[in-house]
């Protein structure tokens, strides 16, 4: 594009040197068409992907082993071993009575602060 | 179009073509080379089809920078070459003896373009070097104009600074 501003001239004439140095340096038409590809070395790459891929399995093998081993623990949660900060408005007056079971001929056992039972004092 | 015509196409671009491919492998001349090659069998074999929305040349031109991209990934060396793109995008100047080993106008120029974004450089090579519009320029690298002509701007204000710099324009 030939600009409309003088100011570009002097890019113009620049990139007008670098034209004419680059046509007499372009290879021909049908050498590029017909030019065997180079053959890409890889070394770096090869290793690099080598490298990767072991590191891959390393941390595979490890975190594997480290999700069995949990999975093995011996760790079990006993319902009643569990009381949460709250559970003793769940508690009742006379609760430890409730938990014995009355039997007949054995009130006394049932009801020990009666007159009468055994070790009452009246 | 048989392969005959489409080979006839092909030749008269080539020179241009080559440039370009070269701009798109950032001065490398082998790669270039390989990436022309490859962009010529993609037209010949058909996976790339020319359908005249735009001329041949900036469509062809399109194709030899997808494909020089498409290398690009798919090259392990880039890897290696990451230190000089770092120091690229570093902004790192080019030293003095490597004008000197430059030797000409044209390398300076090269070193020069190596300095700017890889947009910047391409819209400066398509405008100034191959003679397309901002438009045609847009087109082959696929931005909006709007977006190609503040590349163009803003790339043409670097590139004067950098060739002033180096003794080139005022």
């Amino acid at each position: 594009m030939m600009t409309d501003d003088n100011e570009d001239q002097d890019l113009e004439a620049t990139f007008r040197a670098a034209r004419a140095r680059d046509t007499a340096w372009t290879p021909g038409f049908h050498r590029v068409l017909t030019r065997q590809p180079p053959t890409r070395r890889r070394p770096w790459g090869v290793g690099l992907g080598a490298l990767l891929t072991a590191a891959a399995l390393v941390a595979v093998v490890v975190v594997r082993t480290r999700t069995h081993r949990q999975a093995e623990a011996p760790f079990t949660i006993t319902v009643g071993s569990l009381r949460m900060p709250t559970d003793f408005l769940l508690d009742i007056a006379g609760a430890e009575t409730l938990r014995t079971v009355p039997a007949i001929g054995r009130s006394d056992d049932w009801f020990p602060n009666l007159p009468g039972a055994k070790g009452h004092p009246l | 179009m048989d392969r005959g015509n489409l080979e006839e196409l092909l030749e008269q671009v080539h020179t241009p073509g080559f440039a370009w491919a070269v701009r798109c492998c950032r001065g490398d001349r082998t790669d270039a080379e390989d990436v022309l090659q490859q962009s010529y069998l993609k037209v010949l074999d058909g996976r790339a089809r020319f359908e005249g929305r735009s001329s041949f040349r900036t469509w062809l031109f399109g194709v030899i920078r997808r494909t020089a991209l498409e290398q690009g990934r798919r090259s392990w060396t880039q890897a290696l070459k990451l230190g000089a793109w770092w120091r690229e995008q570093d902004g790192d100047q080019a030293s003095p003896a490597d004008h000197v080993a430059a030797g000409d106008l044209a390398g300076r120029l090269e070193a020069a373009l190596r300095q700017l974004s890889r947009r910047q450089a391409e819209v400066m090579h398509l405008v100034f070097y191959q003679d397309l519009t901002i438009q045609e320029a847009a087109d082959v690298v696929g931005l909006p104009v709007g977006t190609a002509r503040t590349h163009y701007e803003r790339g043409k204000a670097r590139l004067r600074t950098i060739l002033a710099g180096m003794g080139i324009t005022r």
